[in-house]
């Protein structure tokens, strides 16, 4: 297939903005799926991705159109995720493509991620084809919409294509603008092999199959291929394109886009950004890569019973066959036994990551509150980086502590202005910048400590909205800060799982509300238990669990003996799925229970 | 009805040469599940006819019936005292009226006064008195008093009982509604102890976790269950523990009948109880008693030491206050009678 009659596009929307819709009615006016195998959003191949409504992994899948003028095309749709913290996974999609297919609801507007996406794609040079979706709902105002992207984009109105991926309006002008539009690649064939490596996933068969794109030169079948970051040589057993099964073909070049299996047994082996070429004539410099993903967001995962985990050790390694993303490392609790300190790209991804264990691994696990990831100056001159709170030197070792601050663009309705800086400045936000999109639409930036917007921020933002409102985010640097370790006492007695870090401020507050917390989530036990917050050796929160007086079945005669049987059962499994700290029983919940304060 | 009786007699006919042929023998009966007395004289009178055709007593058996106040007249009292029930089991709940109607009973304190002395006039010498606490809005003033008022009529025998709200009743839909509120754990707790240090000081025994009774008025019914020792219950719903085997009847009093009546069994549920399952069983239920377990006894009954079976139970819950022992006997201790499931569960 000469280049020429490629074309390499993705899709840019936000959740709910119709991306998979629009992908559906794609694949099947292309006719790539048979009625048959027609599910709804065929590309969300995961259980989750369906029932969320998201995309997690970025996947391709290469269609076949014959335009309007008779010629036959070669479509590669790659697949980018909509959410934040897969904005690493879209800037790697983005890589791979020409052009992008902009979608935006015609009743919403667009929001804070898909700008950021946008951006994010023309700055890699793509093309981009805005299309208003949703038209055919009551309350679409797509002149509206269109004028909005105008006036922050740029676009000419004549560029806007309209659609309803419900009913299909407006599919056929999508695909001709793909065609028309996007640039097909500009590779060539006859020069050294660049093939980007813009995903992967794992195969009990056949290894690591690397998702491609290739840029210059030819690959074939049984080729030696070498890594150009790793250095490492394997021989091509496989290659392929998504038609979004995996179909073999026997070779693939420049300008297509397709899969790798070289019987890698590491998905480490071949890293997601990594360039391949060939081991014999090599490429003399590689593509430029992406920066090295780093987790933002940690938390303890413990098996509920000890037994498991290795168990869980297994889990987690087999996940992060398809997730390099997903780091973990032995810890040790005093409360918890053993378990893991995992990191995740953010809250959704840890979420993910949570349920996929629980799901697919049938695990029962106890997970402490998310943290993020502290630089800490020690008084002797030594930086050391915390991702555990538990693990904070002692006060009078701590020089300075810094953390983690985003810069955060929100995009609300005009209305909306008042409450949403006021949930900032709460949230120790600094005021960056205000901009009106439209009349009626304001882009407002804050710097943010990650830290406060790893809870409940985004819903705290919604309700304070209406739902109206969208957030993205970026990392933009350390820095330093007023933090002290709030310590949990239960019993008298330190609980590590527990402590978490917070600002001087606000350390005071968080200490009574978690005291509360606990103090409802702990069942009373057979004596008073105390539940302390405390800052080094001061207490600034104390809470009790008055102890329980009465536990009995009161009448219990001949018909009742297997129901005072079960009764009791009842309670001693019930206590069983009880963490047993010194003589005190804690429910689960309890580690996650800062989730759970307002 | 008249069917239902039918069947309950062709059980208890089945029941007892089942008995015979066991060489077993019957050393009470007691006729219950809320309020036989509320049958047409004619009905109670065949039905207790049968029952005691089917299942002789001596001179020892004990035969007790319950009743509500509501259902009681001299006609059909003075019928069963004379055809030989020996005891008397009367629902007075409570003896505050706006309390009663607080637990959707119908009869009035006046009800229940009444009964008592009907209950009396007839010769009945052995009458227990059920009672309710901790019922919504209900104070330690109105406890008090409700005992004081028990204690003026001195029966032999009083069960009193924490208000336990089920689901499906009326007032659990009001409590779930938000319309009362259940009386706190606290003040239930402060009224049981009342209860037996009251009771105890009118020379009552507190010889069950809800029961108390002058000397030599034990329930000697009861203490077959807390005994874990053999019963067989009749009618829809009724339980029975026979060698080791627990069966349960079918629970619709007309399918029951139905199935009675032709083909002579209605058992819903059989379970058979394992060595272990009837050791923990016995402690659980002997535990009740103030009497508690027996070590002797226990050793006796099943071929081996308790201590050696239950250790860690047992030690736990000495540890925690919950058990002592007293002369070769288990039992819970004053503090682990209202905590007892937390000892019990335990052993299982």
């Amino acid at each position: 297939m000469s280049g020429s009659a490629i074309r390499n596009f993705c899709i840019i929307a936000h959740i709910d903005h119709g991306k998979s819709t629009l992908a559906d009615r794609i694949l099947e006016e292309t006719a790539s799926i048979s009625r048959r195998d027609m599910t709804d959003q065929v590309l969300d191949s995961m259980d989750l991705e369906r029932e969320r409504g998201i995309t997690i992994k970025a996947k391709a899948v290469r269609l076949t159109y014959r335009s309007r003028s008779g010629k036959e095309y070669i479509l590669n749709l790659i697949d980018t995720p909509g959410h934040v913290d897969f904005g690493y996974e879209v800037s790697r999609s983005l890589a791979a493509c020409e052009g992008a297919v902009l979608v935006v609801d015609a009743s919403q507007g667009i929001e804070a991620q898909t700008l950021a996406n946008l951006y994010l794609a023309m700055e890699n040079d793509l093309v981009i084809i805005p299309v208003i979706n949703k038209i055919d709902l009551p309350n679409a105002d797509p002149k509206e919409v269109s004028k909005e992207l105008q006036d922050i984009i740029g676009f000419n109105p004549e560029e806007f294509i309209f659609t309803s991926a419900k009913t299909g309006q407006g599919v056929h002008e999508v695909l001709e603008a793909i065609i028309n539009r996007i640039p097909s690649p500009q590779g060539n064939s006859d020069a050294p092999l660049k093939t980007l490596i813009f995903d992967s996933h794992f195969d009990s068969y056949k290894g690591v199959i690397a998702y491609t794109r290739v840029v210059d030169g030819c690959l074939n079948t049984g080729a030696q291929i070498k890594l150009m970051a790793t250095g490492k040589v394997f021989e091509v057993s496989e290659l392929g394109v998504f038609k979004p099964e995996m179909e073999e073909t026997q070779s693939l070049s420049a300008g297509e886009v397709g899969y790798i299996a070289a019987g890698v047994k590491n998905v480490r082996d071949i890293r997601v950004g990594d360039t391949v070429t060939l081991a014999e004539s090599p490429a003399e410099n590689p593509l430029p890569g992406y920066r090295q993903v780093k987790p933002m967001v940690f938390c303890g995962l413990y098996p509920v019973e000890a037994s498991g985990y290795e168990n869980l050790r297994n889990a987690l390694t087999r996940l992060q066959l398809n997730d390099a993303s997903l780091v973990f490392e032995p810890e040790v609790s005093a409360a918890l036994g053993f378990g893991f300190r995992c990191g995740f790209l953010g809250l959704l991804h840890m979420d993910i990551i949570q349920e996929r264990l629980e799901r697919e691994f049938d695990l029962s696990l106890i997970t402490t509150a998310p943290s993020v990831v502290y630089q800490v100056k020690t008084i002797h001159g030594k930086r050391q980086e915390i991702d555990n709170p538990s693990k904070f030197p002692e006060v009078w070792e701590i020089q300075a502590v810094e953390e983690p601050v985003v810069r955060a663009a929100i995009i609300t309705p005009a209305d909306y202005i008042g409450p949403v800086m006021e949930l900032c400045q709460g949230r120790r936000g600094e005021y960056k910048n205000m901009e009106y999109l439209n009349e009626n639409r304001v882009k407002l930036t804050y710097d943010l400590p990650l830290s406060e917007i790893l809870l409940d921020f985004f819903d705290k933002l919604k309700s304070r909205t209406r739902g109206y409102a969208s957030l993205d985010y970026e990392y933009i640097g350390h820095l330093e800060s007023d933090l002290v370790k709030l310590d949990i006492l239960i019993n008298g007695e330190p609980v590590d799982a527990l402590s978490c870090m917070i600002h001087r401020d606000k350390a005071q507050e968080r200490g009574r509300q978690l005291a509360e917390k606990l103090r409802e989530i702990i069942p009373r036990q057979l004596f008073d238990v105390p539940i302390q917050a405390a800052i080094g050796a001061q207490i600034v929160a104390r809470e009790t669990v008055r102890a329980v007086r009465k536990n009995v079945l009161e009448k219990c005669y001949g018909g009742d003996v297997s129901r005072k049987r079960k009764l009791l059962e009842k309670q001693k499994e019930g206590k069983r799925r009880m963490k047993q700290l010194g003589n005190v029983e804690i429910p689960q919940e309890a580690f996650m229970a800062v989730l759970k304060v307002d | 009805m008249k069917r239902y009786i039918d069947a309950i007699l062709l059980e208890a006919r089945i029941q007892s040469e089942n008995l015979k042929k066991q060489q077993m023998r019957m050393s009470s009966v007691y006729i219950g599940g809320g309020t036989p007395t509320c049958l047409p004289y004619n009905l109670l009178r065949t039905m207790l006819t049968g029952i005691l055709e089917s299942f002789p007593p001596d001179i020892n058996t004990e035969i007790t019936i319950e009743s509500n106040p509501g259902t009681i007249d001299y006609k059909n009292l003075k019928y069963l005292r004379d055809s030989g029930v020996t005891r008397l089991s009367i629902g007075i709940q409570s003896l505050k009226d706006d309390l009663l109607l607080r637990l959707h009973r119908t009869h009035s304190v006046s009800d229940s006064l009444n009964a008592f002395s009907i209950a009396r006039d007839v010769g009945f010498t052995n009458i227990n008195v059920d009672l309710i606490y901790g019922i919504p809005d209900q104070t330690m003033k109105d406890w008090q008093e409700t005992l004081d008022a028990v204690l003026k009529l001195a029966p032999e025998h009083i069960s009193a009982y924490g208000l336990m709200i089920e689901e499906g009743t009326p007032l659990w839909s009001s409590v779930n509604s938000g319309l009362e509120i259940p009386c706190n754990e606290d003040l239930q707790t402060d009224m049981y102890y009342f209860t037996k240090d009251r009771l105890e000081a009118e020379g009552y025994r507190h010889y069950e976790i809800s029961n108390f009774a002058l000397p030599g008025y034990e329930c000697r019914h009861n203490m077959v269950y807390w005994q874990l020792q053999p019963y067989i219950g009749l009618g829809a719903g009724a339980h029975s523990y026979i060698n080791n085997v627990r069966r349960s009847n079918l629970l619709d009093p007309l399918i029951y009948s139905d199935s009675i009546l032709n083909s002579g069994g209605a058992v819903q549920e059989r379970e058979r109880f394992s060595k272990a399952d009837e050791m923990s069983t016995a402690v659980i239920m002997q535990l009740r008693t103030a009497q508690g377990v027996e070590e002797e006894e226990f050793k006796k009954r099943f071929g081996i030491a308790m201590y050696g079976v239950f250790s860690d139970a047992i030690e736990k819950g000495t540890a925690r206050k919950l058990l002592e022992w007293n002369k070769g006997r288990l039992r819970l201790t004053r503090y682990g009678l209202m905590l007892s499931n937390e000892a019990m569960k335990e052993f299982l």
